[in-house]
């Protein structure tokens, strides 16, 4: 269909083009050249351009239709992917409960993505696979697609987020028979090998805390994690609190709740998004953070 | 009004003097003028912003600035690039300043309406202002929702939307006032299908200016009404949606494209007729195109959300109503074609400037077909290819065509002449830079470039300096102009009545124009006919009918 369009583009790009030019090089303003009379309409003429490019008009709607239906009609047994967006990540949920924060699918395996943001507007966009879906806070939204060949392609984030809308670039994995399923399963033994804090450093790197929160003092949209463990800190309430396993959960699950002054209170609840083991995780890194 | 006095009558600059009589003046001419001056100002603005965001393109990573300053400078570029420049640039400015003259109109329906605009004008830009200096706003042009409602960013969001509420106002009297105006102030004689095709494309104009604008003025102020007392119409934690914005926005800012564009086809009109010495082809065709321009453009807004989560049902209706704009669309340009065919072309910079808008809206609006067919604009929305597209529209149609028409009216109200061979020289830069800035991100887009990122794919590079080396190109293009446009109001040499031997009827008002236009009341000669006009050296051109009757009465 691209080409097709890039085709007609062409043709009537070069047709105009080569009327204006030549028109005004031949009737070009030279001694002893005047304007010569000619119609100043020509009915005829006027009904032929407007017809045509009507019907190329409907013809091009009909074929840009067709392949829409084709591209978001469901496909059967599709494997559905959770897609969380937000500010400034991806995460991905696979039918065993799963999550990364790449896009890996089985090759051949129609694939349908139930996708919803935690915060602002995002876009699910993979250029090889030509589609692009708006990720929108509050409602589901889908997108479907067969990989047909293994490789690794990128998926982009389309529709303006803030700061980091650049970042919010990760990797799809199309794997070759097999491969996914190892995928699955070296992601669960290395989960299980990880200590507490190493659980903790993963998720702060790969579920966005490293967007809004520093771990070397240095100030972000949110506090830094620095030497916070064990501190007493104020609330935007006026009273203090103890940074401990309580405060930290709450804080993770119920963000507002509890939050500090001076913060814009941008960050979104994780309930539902981490573990048990990765908020232990978390604990454990933030008390390693002296 | 005219008095019928000798032609010693002073002009409208010589009439009255000093600070007062400027700030308080009801007269057309010099409110345009003082729009044209801010235009101008504004244009120099918004371009250095572009500059910046391409020099930050210029490699990928942090090239001369992080990320959120980029944000900014690209979304401070496209507020004041629409709102500020191109909006106004045509009907505003050089509208205000021609329509009258082109009816032989002493001035607008309602002159105190019309410097009402102008301050509400100025109060939107000032409001803008005030923006950047609470911070600035980062949302894009566009102030998407749940990004534009972060309570943390209501300190620049606030009055930036505030501005653009008032902006809406002073683009809706305009409007009003112009409407009026045509249905008013048309001279005895002059039938609706005798009014120059600049005069339909700006009645076009104001009739979306009118209809559209309120609705931009709603949800603007829905906008700030949910950042002040949060009631959850657009924000998703009340309850709110976020995509009933876009609708909101959409439906004004689809026919501002269109405000933009029409007028643009307006002044091209007159343009290619006056300096191919031919007849418009196809006259009421083109009339008619522009109108229904303006009616279509209500129903097709939905084409900026084919992704956004809408239904495959409102997708579908709203790309087949969006191939009807492209039929009026390519009915002008197979028209204005038609009307170089045995004409005698003089490639002075105002026709440089209408054949680069014929070559660059054609690109424009074929790539538009890309968008509209469902299938490939999955792919190519909010890439590149988009930015590319509108651009080609927006600037490479809407701003050179203002270009076009500011060098061809310009001796007439400013009473000067440009230089000529750096106009020429300067247009031709324009249409160099514009293409190698745009060309390559038709490339970029088909290929998957985003658009808005601040740091890309090494892949992407040499298509980012190409296009980055076109903008260098196209931004001292454009300094050159205004810094000569506006030198040769002291230096440019004295224009004649008709420089370019236009038919219409501001080549009768004196130039520059007295105070109410024309001395005495002017003749309506046959649209568009030339037969009558010859070039007569340094007194530009003059009818040959009137030259002979001044002979008789001599002898």
């Amino acid at each position: 269909m691209f080409y097709a369009v890039l085709g007609l583009s062409i043709f009537f790009f070069v047709g105009i083009t080569f009327f204006v030019v030549y028109f005004t090089i031949k009737y070009r303003h030279r001694p002893g050249h005047k304007a010569q009379p000619s119609p100043a309409h020509n009915d005829a003429m006027e009904i032929t351009w407007t017809v045509i490019p009507t019907i190329i008009c409907v013809f091009l709607f009909l074929g840009g239709w067709k392949g829409y239906l084709e591209f978001t009609s469901e496909k059967s047994n599709p494997m559905v992917i959770d897609v969380t967006a937000q500010k400034w990540h991806w995460n991905f949920t696979y039918p065993d409960g799963t999550q990364d924060g790449n896009l890996h699918v089985p090759v051949g395996q129609p694939i349908r993505m139930r996708m919803t943001s935690v915060d602002v507007l995002h876009s699910f966009y993979v250029p090889a696979f030509r589609v692009k879906q708006d990720v929108v806070p509050r409602r589901y939204t889908y997108v479907q697609f067969t990989p047909t060949r293994p490789g690794v392609y990128r998926l982009y984030c389309a529709e303006y987020c803030g700061d980091d809308h650049s970042q919010m670039k990760v990797k799809v994995f199309v794997h070759e028979a097999g491969g996914y399923e190892r995928f699955l399963s070296e992601k669960a033994s290395l989960s299980q090998s990880m200590s507490p804090e190493e659980t903790g450093l993963y998720v702060y790197n790969k579920k966005g805390c490293v967007a809004c929160h520093s771990v070397d003092g240095s100030p972000k949209v949110g506090p830094s994690w620095k030497g916070i463990w064990n501190e007493q800190v104020k609330l935007a309430d006026g009273t203090t609190i103890t940074v401990d396993d309580q405060y930290i959960k709450d804080s993770v699950l119920e963000p507002q709740k509890q939050a500090r002054p001076g913060y814009p209170p941008s960050m979104p609840s994780f309930a539902g998004q981490l573990s048990e083991r990765e908020i232990a995780g978390v604990i454990a890194y933030i008390k390693s953070l002296k | 009004m005219a008095s019928t006095t000798a032609t010693a009558e002073p002009n409208y600059f010589e009439v009255s003097k000093g600070f007062k009589s400027w700030a308080l003046t009801l007269d057309h001419k010099r409110i345009g003028l003082m729009y044209l001056f801010g235009i101008l100002v504004s244009l120099l603005v918004g371009g250095a912003f572009a500059l910046l965001v391409r020099i930050e393109l210029f490699s990928p990573g942090e090239t001369i600035t992080t990320a959120q300053t980029y944000n900014r400078f690209f979304t401070l570029h496209g507020a004041v690039m629409i709102f500020l420049v191109i909006i106004p640039g045509i009907p505003a400015a050089l509208g205000n300043i021609m329509l009258p003259i082109q009816l032989g109109a002493p001035d607008v329906a309602f002159p105190k309406l019309n410097l009402m605009s102008f301050y509400l004008w100025c109060t939107g830009a000032a409001l803008l202002v005030l923006s950047i200096i609470m911070g600035s706003i980062d949302t894009g042009w566009t102030f998407y929702t749940p990004y534009s409602l972060d309570p943390s960013k209501s300190a620049a969001i606030i009055p930036a939307v505030f501005g653009v509420f008032v902006l809406g106002f002073s683009s809706i009297f305009t409007g009003l006032n112009f409407l009026v105006t045509i249905h008013k102030f048309r001279p005895a004689g002059m039938g609706w299908f005798q009014m120059p095709l600049n005069l339909w494309a700006l009645y076009a104009t104001a009739l979306m200016q009118v209809l559209a604008t309120p609705v931009l003025g709603i949800t603007v102020l829905l906008l700030f009404v949910e950042h002040t007392l949060h009631i959850g119409i657009f924000d998703p934690t009340l309850g709110g949606d976020p995509v009933l914005f876009q609708h909101f926005f959409w439906f004004y800012s689809h026919p501002a494209v269109y405000i933009m564009i029409v007028p643009a086809m307006g002044v091209v009109s007159e343009l290619i007729t006056t300096f191919s010495r031919k007849p418009v082809f196809g006259y009421r065709f083109i009339a008619y195109s522009s109108v229904s321009l303006a009616l279509l453009a209500f129903l097709v807004w939905g084409h900026h959300m084919f992704v956004s989560g809408q239904s495959a049902l409102a997708n579908m209706v709203f790309s087949a109503l969006t191939f009807t704009v492209a039929i009026p669309s390519a009915i002008k340009v197979f028209n204005w074609t038609a009307t170089l065919y045995k004409g005698d072309i003089r490639l002075q910079t105002p026709m440089l400037y209408a054949l680069s808008f014929l070559i660059l809206f054609t690109i424009g609006g074929l790539t538009g077909l890309f968008l509209a067919i469902l299938a490939t604009d999955v792919h190519l929305h909010d890439t590149y290819f988009v930015v590319a597209h509108f651009h080609y529209v927006m600037m490479g149609s809407g701003l050179v065509a203002f270009l076009g028409a500011l060098h061809y009216w310009w001796p007439k109200f400013t009473g000067r002449m440009y230089p000529e061979r750096l106009g020429q020289t300067c247009a031709v830069g324009v249409f160099i830079g514009f293409n190698l800035t745009f060309l390559p991100q038709f490339i970029m887009g088909s290929r998957g470039m985003p658009r808005r990122y601040w740091d890309y794919d090494p892949e992407f590079t040499l298509f980012h300096r190409l296009s980055t080396i076109g903008a260098l190109i196209l931004g001292i293009s454009l300094f050159v102009t205004v810094v000569y446009l506006f030198a040769s109001l002291k230096l440019g040499r004295k224009a004649p009545q008709n420089p370019w031997g236009g038919s219409t009827m501001e080549w009768q008002a004196p130039t520059p124009p007295t105070l109410y236009n024309f001395p005495e009341p002017p003749v309506l000669h046959e649209l568009y006919d030339y037969s009558d006009l010859v070039e007569d050296g340094d007194n530009g051109w003059v009818r040959k009918s009137e030259q002979a009757k001044a002979k008789a009465k001599e002898s």
